[in-house]
C-alpha cells in the first residue's frame, strides 16, 4: 500500500470516528446545532436525504426501527457505498460481483430508486 | 467480404471477419462497427451476426454457404483502412501501417489471440463514475445535483461499454462537477437555512 493511500485511508476513518461521535451524542431531533435540510426550508417538500443525520443518531443508539422511519434510503444507501469503496480500494470484492455492482444498469436502478424515493416520501409523508 | 470492428469485454479490435468473430466465442454483449455505419451499434442489430449469434446459439456450425450469402457490394472495404469512430486501437492489420503488416499477418496466421492482448494493452481503463460520492451527496447536500451525478455516472459507464471513450471520460467529468456544485452549495445554504430556523424559533 503505498503511503498517500494509507493517508487518505486514515483520514477517511478519522473523519467517520469523529462525525459518528458526533451524530452519537447530539440528538437531531431536538438540538439546535445540528444543520437543517435547504431545500425542506425553502421549499416544504422534503429532500432524498431528509431525516438521515435523525437515522444516524437512531443507528448509533442501536433503534433500527427509528433510522428506518426517519430515512429508509439511508439504510439502503450505506452498504450500496460500502460496496462501491470495498470495490475501489481493495481486493475483497470478487471481481464478477464488482462488475455486477459497476455496471450502467445498477448505477440506472439506484437513480431509480431515488427518485421513487423522493416522490414517494414526498406523497405518502414517510 | 465485409469486415467488422468489434468492442467485447472492454477490448476493441479488429477488422475481423464474420469466421474470426464466430472463433472468438462473441455475444450479445458486444459492440460493432463497419465501414457504412456512423457509429457503434449492438451486435444484435447487425442482421448477418444476429443470424450468426443464434445459429450459435442454437449450437449449429455455420455453414460456408451461409458466409457466401453475406452482401458483397462493400469490396472498397479491403482496400480503404478506414476506422471506427473513438477507436483507441491500432489496426490490426492496417494496410497504412506498412512496416508491421507482415508481423500482424504472422499473428493473425497462428489465431486470434494475439489481437486480443494487443487491444487489450490500448483500451483506457473506465473512467471513475464517481457512486460514492454522487450517493454521498444526494443524502448529505440536499440539492438534488446528486440524482444528476448518478445520471452522469449512468452514462459514463453505458458510453465506456459501447466504446465510446472520449464521451465516458467527458461524462465522468460532468459527473464530478456535478458533485462539486452540490457539496459548495450545500456548505453555501445551509447555514442560511439555520438562520432562518433560528429566527423562526426566537419570533
Amino acid at each position: 500500500m503505498s503511503k498517500s493511500r494509507a493517508v487518505k485511508i486514515w483520514f477517511f476513518v478519522v473523519v467517520l470516528v469523529v462525525v459518528a461521535f458526533f451524530y452519537f451524542s447530539i440528538n437531531p431531533s431536538t438540538s439546535k446545532y445540528v444543520p437543517r435540510c435547504v431545500f425542506l426550508t425553502i421549499t416544504g417538500y422534503k429532500c432524498p436525504g431528509c431525516g438521515s443525520q435523525r437515522a444516524v443518531h437512531s443507528l448509533l443508539h442501536g433503534n433500527f426501527l427509528d433510522a428506518l422511519r426517519y430515512n429508509a434510503f439511508f439504510l439502503f444507501a450505506v452498504p450500496v457505498i460500502a460496496l462501491y469503496l470495498l470495490n475501489d480500494y481493495t481486493k475483497l470484492i470478487p471481481s464478477k460481483v464488482g462488475e455486477v455492482i459497476t455496471h450502467h444498469y445498477t448505477i440506472a436502478v439506484i437513480g431509480i430508486l431515488v427518485v421513487l424515493w423522493w416522490v414517494l416520501r414526498n406523497v405518502c409523508d414517510w | 467480404m465485409r469486415r467488422y470492428w468489434i468492442n467485447f469485454k472492454g477490448k476493441q479490435m479488429g477488422p475481423l471477419s464474420l469466421e474470426e468473430l464466430q472463433a472468438m466465442g462473441v455475444d450479445k454483449t458486444a459492440y460493432v462497427w463497419h465501414s457504412g455505419l456512423d457509429d457503434w451499434v449492438k451486435i444484435t442489430k447487425v442482421p448477418e451476426l444476429n443470424e450468426m449469434l443464434e445459429n450459435m446459439a442454437a449450437g449449429v456450425e455455420t455453414a460456408t454457404s451461409q458466409v457466401t450469402e453475406l452482401p458483397q457490394g462493400d469490396a472498397s472495404d479491403d482496400d480503404v483502412p478506414e476506422l471506427p469512430p473513438n477507436y483507441y486501437g491500432q489496426p490490426s492489420n492496417a494496410m497504412g501501417s506498412a512496416p508491421q503488416q507482415g508481423g500482424y499477418n504472422h499473428q493473425y496466421a497462428s489465431g486470434g489471440n494475439s489481437y486480443a492482448a494487443q487491444a487489450a494493452a490500448e483500451t483506457p481503463e473506465c473512467p471513475p463514475t464517481n457512486m460514492v460520492w454522487a450517493i454521498i451527496s444526494t443524502i448529505c447536500c440536499c440539492w438534488p445535483l446528486g440524482i444528476l451525478a448518478i445520471f452522469f455516472a449512468y452514462k459514463t459507464k453505458k458510453f465506456y461499454k459501447e466504446g465510446n471513450y472520449q464521451k465516458a471520460e467527458k461524462f465522468s467529468e460532468y459527473g464530478a462537477w456535478a458533485i462539486i456544485l452540490s457539496i459548495v452549495l450545500g456548505i453555501i445554504s445551509t447555514p442560511l437555512a439555520c438562520s432562518r430556523y433560528f429566527i423562526q424559533a426566537l419570533g
